[in-house]
C-alpha cells in the first residue's frame, strides 16, 4: 500500500509535467492542424536558455522565467519562417518541415554546448515527510507550478478575448475568419503561448526526470504525443486527461511490470489509443 | 592532409547503395502508396539482427571460441540465408506494423509507425539475450574476407557484391511498380475512397506494400551489418529514418531511379561533410568542439529538408507520366 | 426506349444510420427497378449522399437491409459491391490528379492480371490483357469525348470534364447500376449536355441508374421514377409529374429550401 501511494506521488508529478508540455502541443494544432515534430525541441530549448542564463548569473527562477519568455518568442519567429508559408499545401509539407526544424534546432544546440549531459544547479533538498511515505520538494513544486499552469491555461480559454479567439479558430477556421477573428494575429499569439508552455515544459522535466542534453525534448516528445493524442488532439483539457493517464501509466508500468521499458508504456498505449480510438477520449478535432 | 580518394569513393558507394535500398523500400511505402513511415529504421535494424544472428557461429562451436566474443545466438548459416531471413525479418515486422496500423489515415500512421519503431528500439535495447544490448556484437560474420578475398581488396569486393544485390532489387522494384499492380498502388496513394470504390481492395494493396518496403530495408540491414561487421542498438536511430526520407525527397518520390539517385546524393554529402576539418580556421574551432562537425552535418540535413519540401517538392528526378500504350491501329502497323 | 423490366434491382429495407443520435437515414426503404433511372431529390441534408454511402460500402447501416440482385450487400465493403457491378461516383469527383487521364481509366479494369504482386514480375502474363483493358478506356474515353486529353494529368481537367472522366471510369467496370451523386452540378451547358446524352445513350443499353440530383428540371426530363427524401425517409416516390405535384413534396421543398 505504502508502494502503491509512493508511486502515485512520482506519477502525479510526472504527469504534471507531461500535462504542461501537452497542453502547448494541443493548442497550437488547434489552430494550425499539423503536429509539430519540432515541438520536442521548445523543451529542450526551454531548459537550455535557462541553463544558460543561470550560468551568467541569474539565479534560477528569473532566469527560467525569461527563458521561458524567450522560448516564446523563438516559437513565433519560426513558425513564420519555417511553417507559414506552407500553410496552404496541406499537413504533409509541415509534418517533414516540422521533422527538419527539428533537426535544426537539436544540433544546433549540439554544436555549441555538447552533448554531454547538464543539471540545474539546484540545492540538495530534504524531503517531506508523512507517515512513511515522503514528498520530494522537487516533485511537490513541479505538481504545483503545473496545476498553476493548467489554470492559467483554463483562464486564458474561458475568460479573456484572445482565449475566446483561438477556441473559435480551433472549432472552425473559416468561421472564425468571416466574422471577424484577426487569424493572422491568433496564429502569432497561438504560437508563442504554445512554445512558451513547451519551454516551461522542459524546464520542469529537467528539475526531476531527465539531464539536460540536445536530445531530451526529442526522446520525450512521444510521450507529449500520447497524452495529446490520448486526451484527443486539439482539446486543452483532453490533453489534461491524457496526461495523467500517460504518467500514472508510465509510472506504474514502471514500477509493477518492467523498469527498462518507460518511455515504451507511454508509446504501448499511444499506439492503441490510435488504433482503436483515434480521436481521443475528448473526440479530437480534425 | 591528402585524401585516399580510391578507399573513400568505396565507402561512400557502399553506403550510397545501401541508402538506395532503404530508399526503395520507403519510395514503395511513400513514393506509390502514399503512406507516412516514420518508422523505416525499425525494418533496416530487423534486418541487421537477423542476418547478423543467422550467420554467427553457434555459441559452444570452436569457431565461437576462437572469436572471443560474447553472445547467446548464432546459426552459422551462410550469407545469402542471412539476407533472405534478413528479408523476411524487415517483412514480417512491417507486416506486424502494418497489419495494426495502415488503415490510419496520413499524420496518425506516421506518429503511429514513429512510436511502433520507438517501442522496437525500446525491445532491442532491452532483450540483452538477443543482442548484446549496448555492447552490441562485433563479430559479424564477412564473409570471404581473408580466405577467398584478401582482406585488403575486401571493399571493393564487397562494394560489388552490394551493387550487383541492389541493381539487381531496383530492377525488380521497377518491374513491380511499372505494372498493374504498381498502378493500383499509386490509385491508392492518390484517393483511397476513389480506389476502394473502383473495386480493389485497398487494405490488402496497402499491407502488400508496406511488407514489400519493409523487407527491402531488411535486406538493407543485411548487407550493412556485413559491411560494418558489427551490429549495436546504438546504430538504428530515427535519424536514418529521416536521412531516407531526405533521400527520397531529394530524389524524387515515385521515380525508383530519382530515389537511388537521392541516396547517392545525400551519402556523398554526409561523407564530405568530413572535410570540414580540413579547412583553415574552422578547423580550430572544430579542434576544440569535437561535435561540432557532426552536428553541423545534421543541421544542413534538417535545413536541406525543409528547403526541398518548400523549394522542389519533386526532387531532382519527379514522377514520370506513364503515356498510353498503343492504339490498335499502332499495333497492327508495328 | 426499352421498357423497364420492373423487377428491383437494388432494394433498401427500412435502412438506419444514425451519427451521434442524429438520425440521417430514418427506416428509409424504396426500390430502384432494373433498367431505370431513377431521380434521388430532396432538400440538403435530407440523407441522400448517406444514403449513397450506405448503398455503396463506404458506410454500414445501424439496421435494415440493402439487397442488390436480390443478395444482401449491407455488410460487404465498398470494393467487393464494385466487383459485383455497382459502382458509384462522388459529389465532387474523386480522380486520381497525378495519374493521367488513360491511367485513371486502365485503374478501374475489373481484371486482376497484373495486380498481383508476384504476376505484376511477368509482363508477358499480363502484357495482352493490358492491351485489351487500353482498347476498352480509348473506347469509352471516346464515347465520353475525352480521348484526345488520355495523355493529360487527371488533375489538370476542368471541373465538367472531371464528371465525364468519373463516369468514364465507372464504366470501366461494365456495371449494371451507377450511383451518381449531382452529375451536373458545376458543370458548362456544352459538357452537361453531353454528360446527359451519354447516361441516356447508355440506359437504353441496359444500364440502371440512381441520380442524387439538386437540378430539378433536369432530372424529372430524364427520369423514369423520382423518390423524394426528407429527414433520412422518402417521402414521396413515383413518376416525375405525379411526385411534383405532391403536397408533401411542396411543403418539404417550400418548408426547407427552395431547390
Amino acid at each position: 500500500m505504502t508502494e502503491f501511494l509512493q508511486t502515485s506521488i512520482f506519477a502525479l508529478a510526472t504527469a504534471g509535467v507531461i500535462a504542461v508540455s501537452a497542453v502547448g502541443l494541443t493548442l497550437s494544432y488547434g489552430v494550425t492542424r499539423f503536429i509539430n515534430f519540432a515541438y520536442g525541441e521548445f523543451l529542450t530549448m526551454g531548459a537550455f536558455f535557462t541553463l544558460i542564463l543561470a550560468g551568467a548569473g541569474l539565479p534560477l527562477v528569473p532566469a527560467a522565467i525569461v527563458a521561458v519568455l524567450l522560448v516564446g518568442l523563438a516559437g513565433v519567429l519560426i513558425a513564420r519562417i519555417f511553417y507559414d508559408p506552407l500553410m496552404s499545401r496541406g499537413p504533409f509539407p509541415l509534418l517533414i518541415t516540422s521533422v527538419g526544424v527539428a533537426f535544426i534546432l537539436q544540433n544546433l544546440l549540439r554544436m555549441f554546448y555538447g552533448s554531454d549531459p547538464k543539471r540545474f544547479p539546484v540545492p540538495l533538498m530534504r524531503p517531506w515527510h508523512i507517515g512513511n511515505l515522503f514528498f520530494p520538494k522537487a516533485q511537490v513544486g513541479i505538481l504545483l507550478v503545473s496545476l498553476g499552469t493548467m489554470l492559467a491555461v483554463h483562464l486564458l480559454l474561458r475568460r479573456t478575448m484572445v482565449g475566446k479567439m483561438m477556441r473559435a479558430a480551433s472549432d472552425n477556421e473559416m468561421l472564425a475568419r468571416v466574422s471577424g477573428v484577426d487569424t493572422r494575429r491568433i496564429i502569432n499569439i497561438t504560437w508563442f503561448i504554445s512554445s512558451l508552455i513547451a519551454g516551461l515544459g522542459g524546464v520542469l522535466l529537467a528539475i526531476t526526470q531527465v539531464a539536460i542534453q540536445p536530445a531530451m525534448g526529442w526522446s520525450f516528445l512521444l510521450v507529449i504525443f500520447a497524452a495529446t493524442l490520448l486526451g484527443g488532439i486539439g482539446r486543452p483539457y483532453g490533453a489534461m486527461l491524457g496526461a495523467i493517464i500517460i504518467g500514472v501509466g508510465m509510472e506504474f508500468g514502471t514500477a509493477y511490470i518492467a523498469a527498462n521499458y518507460t518511455y515504451a508504456f507511454a508509446f504501448a498505449i499511444l499506439v492503441v489509443v490510435l488504433l482503436f480510438r483515434p480521436q481521443g477520449i475528448m473526440g479530437g478535432i480534425t | 592532409m591528402t585524401v585516399e580518394w580510391i578507399p573513400f569513393l568505396t565507402l561512400l558507394g557502399t553506403l550510397a547503395l545501401i541508402y538506395s535500398l532503404l530508399a526503395l523500400g520507403l519510395n514503395l511505402h511513400y513514393g506509390y502508396t502514399g503512406l507516412l513511415n516514420f518508422g523505416h529504421v525499425a525494418f533496416f535494424a530487423a534486418g541487421a539482427f537477423a542476418s547478423a544472428l543467422a550467420t554467427l557461429p553457434p555459441p559452444g562451436s570452436a569457431a565461437y571460441q576462437e572469436l572471443g566474443a560474447r553472445y547467446q545466438i548464432g546459426f552459422g548459416w551462410p550469407l545469402p540465408v542471412g539476407m533472405a531471413l534478413a528479408a523476411v525479418a524487415g517483412g514480417a515486422l512491417a507486416l506486424l506494423i502494418g497489419a495494426t496500423s495502415v488503415r490510419l489515415t496520413s499524420h496518425y500512421l506516421a506518429i503511429a509507425t514513429f512510436a511502433m519503431a520507438e517501442i522496437f528500439h525500446s525491445f532491442l535495447s532491452n532483450e540483452e539475450w538477443l543482442t548484446q544490448g549496448v555492447y552490441g556484437i562485433s563479430v559479424v560474420p564477412q564473409p570471404l574476407k581473408g580466405t577467398v578475398i584478401p582482406v585488403s581488396q575486401y571493399p571493393y569486393f564487397y562494394l560489388l557484391f552490394t551493387a550487383i544485390t541492389v541493381f539487381a532489387l531496383l530492377f525488380l522494384t521497377q518491374r513491380l511498380t511499372e505494372s498493374p499492380f504498381g498502378r493500383v498502388l499509386r490509385g491508392v496513394r492518390e484517393d483511397e475512397l476513389a480506389a476502394r470504390s473502383l473495386g480493389k481492395n485497398t487494405p490488402r494493396v496497402k499491407l502488400q506494400a508496406f511488407t514489400l518496403g519493409g523487407a527491402l530495408a531488411g535486406i538493407a540491414g543485411s548487407l550493412w551489418v556485413h559491411f560494418i561487421g558489427a551490429v549495436h542498438v546504438g546504430q538504428f536511430v530515427p535519424l536514418i529514418t529521416f536521412q531516407v526520407w531526405l533521400a527520397v525527397l531529394m530524389g524524387g518520390a515515385g521515380n525508383n531511379l530519382g530515389v537511388v539517385f537521392g541516396a547517392f546524393i545525400l551519402v556523398a554529402f554526409r561523407e564530405s561533410t568530413r572535410f570540414l576539418n580540413n579547412i583553415p580556421l574552422l578547423d580550430r574551432f572544430t579542434a576544440a568542439n569535437p561535435t561540432f562537425v557532426p552536428s553541423l552535418r545534421f543541421v544542413i540535413i534538417g535545413l536541406l529538408l525543409v528547403a526541398i519540401i518548400r523549394f522542389f517538392p519533386d526532387g531532382v528526378l519527379p514522377e514520370r507520366h506513364r503515356k498510353a500504350i498503343g492504339t490498335r491501329q499502332d499495333r497492327r502497323l508495328s | 426506349m426499352t421498357i423497364p423490366d420492373g423487377t428491383p434491382v437494388l432494394r433498401l429495407d427500412r435502412v438506419v444510420k444514425s451519427f451521434g443520435g442524429l438520425m440521417a437515414v430514418d427506416h428509409c426503404s424504396f426500390d430502384v427497378e432494373a433498367g431505370t433511372i431513377t431521380g434521388l431529390i430532396g432538400p440538403n441534408g435530407a440523407g441522400k449522399t448517406t444514403t449513397f454511402n450506405l448503398i455503396a460500402g463506404v458506410l454500414a447501416p445501424d439496421d435494415g437491409d440493402i439487397r442488390y440482385r436480390g443478395e444482401s450487400i449491407a455488410t460487404l465493403p465498398p470494393d467487393r459491391i464494385a466487383r459485383r457491378g455497382l459502382v458509384r461516383t462522388f459529389q465532387t469527383p474523386r480522380i486520381f490528379a497525378r495519374m493521367t487521364v488513360w491511367e485513371n481509366m486502365m485503374f478501374a479494369t475489373p481484371e486482376p492480371a497484373g495486380e498481383g504482386m508476384l504476376r505484376a514480375l511477368f509482363r508477358p502474363a499480363w502484357k495482352r490483357q493490358e492491351e485489351k483493358t487500353s482498347d476498352a478506356a480509348r473506347d469509352i474515353l471516346t464515347f465520353v469525348e475525352l480521348e484526345p486529353l488520355a495523355n493529360e494529368l487527371g488533375g489538370s481537367l476542368s471541373g465538367g470534364q472531371r464528371k465525364l472522366l468519373e463516369l468514364a471510369r465507372a464504366l470501366m467496370l461494365r456495371p449494371q447500376v451507377i450511383l451518381l451523386d449531382e452529375p451536373t452540378a458545376g458543370v458548362s451547358p456544352t459538357m452537361r449536355r453531353i454528360l446527359i446524352d451519354r447516361i441516356l445513350e447508355l440506359n437504353r443499353t441496359g444500364t440502371t441508374f440512381l441520380i442524387i440530383e439538386h437540378d430539378l428540371d433536369m432530372i424529372m426530363r430524364i427520369c423514369h421514377k423520382m423518390i423524394v427524401m426528407h429527414y433520412g425517409k422518402p417521402i414521396a416516390e413515383g413518376e416525375p409529374q405525379v411526385v411534383r405535384k405532391d403536397p408533401r413534396v411542396l411543403e418539404a421543398y417550400l418548408g426547407g429550401e427552395v431547390a
